[in-house]
């Protein structure tokens, strides 16, 4: 497989020591397996899989985990009410979305987001400015 | 001089009861009248008799014993004036009646008196100057004439029985024929009509009324239509003539041509019916953003009637927050620039905000001077709404198919696991190129895409180190939407191939891209190039891969172009040809 130069997780380049932990919430199940996919290959641990705001909002507030990775529209629901518990704990997160960055909040204005679909690379150049 | 109060009589009758010597009285060769504070006549000369038509009545005011013809509004004032105010009025031009009829013509000196009242003296000018201060200074017969000929209005004369003595040339003009001297009456028109357009008979034109009443009329409009069916509108000033006895000698008419001011006037009509019927708000405002004119359009649409809004500063209408705005409108429209579709907010009567488009013009005075501005407002609020939810389907619709092509990335990560990493990456790529010329697209709402912006959103995903290695060079272009489809993903398959197999692989090897735009008569054509140098040497592939295959037959196909992809020894060459309208 070739690797992007800035695919710095790769796991058998500089990878940590633990396995870091990253919670999913994305309602959408084939992109929650490719996400989890690709975060396994890229050497770190889902924390968990959440696909509904109730439940990421739960996990968000109770769960431990490094960061998070954010669908922003969970079932027609914006998600950033968990964003905003990840904030309260000082969790960083990052939002993948279709809509791009214009469909974010200002609030979360100055937060990663990664527009779908996105490649291995992508994501794994985005963890690493977020960790 | 003190002056008895009692009606004293002429001079012969004084005797030594007055102070005046009533022989010099007498001899004099002006008539004289002494009238006391209550201006009634104590005393006057037999000249003054003579004047009067008759011996004043014992008591009987000075301005009641004449009948002044002219000025007109002096009768029953002068003496009297003369004696409340203390002030001489001197020099006046008198026209009084006798009860005879006949008109006598004087000049007129009338002296405050000690005591509170007036001594009058009037000389008789009828002899010399037929009483006329006007016709004193008339020119000649001739000179008179030449005269009115120079005028630029129309002006003819009739005689008492209202036929044609006299006509100027503008008379010919406007009327459009030659009058018949002696034959013709009345007027020097062919036909005439009311200003309704009903016939209006030449006997009971202004200048028939003039005659026939023996006065002035003045300021009567009335249409003239000339013989080739042309019609002329004008006003009327016809002012009856009269001998020193007061007979009616004839008139003059003047006939003012105002098909220019009535082309104006309707002009005029037109313009502010167009502006109080229009569906856009029409204000005008001076320098200061005062406003001064408000159409119903703008009542309508800011809630303010005219009655309110006239008067009150521009300000009235613009939300506190874009108070910044009206300075540099104004200072734009004193420098004449006209300001064109400036879409901004403004606020109504109630208080609630409004989109509108305002189109801001200097307003000049006569001078050409600028003296304010008018604004057209047209309400956008149904266009911004409208563009609104075409922005958000447009926004829902790009995140359904970025959801769909990520789970299409997700089955193709299944369904590639164990094979090649190298195939899974290509076409994760590939989705993701597609992805990226659907977020240009989606950001210009689907109406085209700009060349460069494209092929650098292509280029720099796979490129994160190397994109400085590619040269892009071209003039600004906006793509069809299918047009953008298509190059992004022939570029998409060329920046792929240079990583793996050419310029843009190891060592420092660069890529040239470039567009330039022909015109010929028939077509408008775009002709693309990709040329890779410095790279490794290139071996013509031993197979044809996807990307030569969806450059030589797809991108071809779908944009009708010719496309030439060579694998030179010093790197591949592709140039496409295409046609862009």
């Amino acid at each position: 497989m070739i690797m992007f130069p800035d695919a710095s997780a790769e796991p058998s380049v500089g990878a940590p020591e633990r396995k870091r932990r990253v919670l999913i919430v994305e309602d959408e199940g084939a992109i929650g397996m490719l996400l989890e996919d690709m975060l396994n290959e890229l050497g770190y641990e889902v924390a968990g899989l959440a696909a509904r705001l109730a439940e990421g909002l739960r996990k968000a507030e109770t769960e431990t985990f490094d960061c998070a990775i954010l669908d922003v529209n969970l079932d027609g629901r914006p998600s950033f009410p968990i964003a905003e518990a990840l904030r309260r704990r000082g969790i960083p997160f990052l939002f993948v979305t279709g809509y791009g960055a214009k469909g974010v909040d200002p609030n979360f204005a100055a937060d990663p987001v990664l527009a779908k679909p996105f490649m291995q690379g992508e994501l794994a150049a985005a963890l690493s400015k977020l960790l | 001089m003190a002056i008895d109060a009692k009606f004293m009589g002429p001079p012969s009758a004084v005797g030594s009861s007055c102070d005046w010597d009533g022989a010099l009285l007498e001899h004099l060769p002006v008539a004289v009248i002494v009238c006391g504070a209550d201006a009634g006549v104590v005393q006057y000369n037999r000249r003054a008799v003579e004047i009067l038509g008759r011996e004043p009545e014992p008591g009987e005011c000075f301005d009641q014993a004449v009948q002044l013809l002219r000025p007109l509004g002096e009768a029953g004032g002068l003496m009297a004036e003369v004696a409340r105010s203390g002030r001489p009025r001197r020099d006046i031009d008198l026209v009084l009646q006798q009860p005879s009829g006949r008109r006598v013509h004087l000049l007129a000196n009338i002296e405050p008196a000690g005591g509170g009242g007036a001594i009058g003296c009037f000389t008789d000018v009828t002899a010399c100057s037929k009483g006329d201060p006007v016709r004193r200074i008339e020119p000649s017969e001739k000179g008179y004439r030449e005269l009115l000929e120079l005028l630029p209005s129309a002006v003819y004369t009739t005689d008492a029985e209202g036929r044609i003595t006299f006509y100027n040339k503008a008379a010919v003009e406007l009327s459009g024929r030659t009058p018949a001297l002696g034959t013709d009456r009345w007027c020097v028109t062919w036909r005439l009509y009311h200003p309704d357009g009903s016939p209006l008979p030449h006997d009971q034109c202004p200048m028939a009324v003039a005659l026939k009443e023996k006065r002035p009329v003045r300021g009567y409009e009335a249409v003239a239509e000339r013989p080739d069916g042309t019609r002329v509108p004008f006003i009327a000033y016809p002012t009856p003539r009269f001998d020193e006895d007061g007979e009616l000698t004839g008139a003059i008419n003047m006939l003012v041509d105002v098909s220019d001011r009535k082309r104006a006037g309707e002009y005029a009509n037109r313009l502010a019916s167009i502006v109080e019927f229009s569906d856009d708000a029409i204000v005008s405002k001076d320098l200061n953003g005062v406003i001064n004119s408000w159409n119903a359009g703008a009542q309508r649409l800011f809630g303010y009637t005219a009655e309110e809004a006239i008067g009150k500063p521009i300000y009235i209408l613009i939300p506190p927050e874009r108070h910044n705005e009206e300075p540099g409108i104004l200072e734009r429209i004193r420098r004449g620039e006209r300001i064109e579709h400036y879409e901004t907010v403004r606020q109504r009567k109630d208080g609630s905000l409004i989109d509108i488009s305002l189109t801001v013009s200097p307003l000049k005075n006569a001078d050409g001077r600028i003296i304010g501005a008018s604004k057209i407002a047209r309400d956008i609020s149904d266009r911004k709404r409208h563009e609104e939810r075409r922005q958000l389907l447009i926004n829902e619709l790009n995140h359904r198919v970025k959801n769909t092509l990520a789970s299409v990335q997700s089955i193709a990560a299944q369904t590639f696991r164990g094979e090649s990493g190298y195939r899974a990456k290509e076409f994760e790529e590939r989705l993701v190129a597609l992805s990226r010329a659907h977020d240009i697209l989606t950001r210009e709402s689907w109406q085209g895409a700009d060349l460069r912006e494209l092929a650098s959103e292509v280029i720099a995903p796979l490129c994160v180190d190397r994109g400085s290695r590619v040269d892009i060079v071209g003039p600004r272009l906006r793509l069809r939407p299918k047009m953008a489809l298509s190059l992004s993903m022939a570029f998409h398959e060329l920046c792929a191939n240079a990583l793996k197999y050419g310029a843009l692989g190891e060592g420092e090897g660069r890529v040239g891209l470039g567009w330039s735009v022909q015109s010929a008569p028939a077509e408008k054509k775009i002709r693309i190039r990709w040329e890779e140098r410095g790279g490794p040497s290139v071996q013509p592939p031993s197979r044809t891969g996807f990307g030569t295959k969806l450059l030589e037959r797809a991108v071809a196909r779908e944009l009708g172009a010719q496309v030439q992809l060579q694998f030179l020894p010093r790197g591949v060459l592709c140039e496409i040809e295409a046609p862009i309208e």
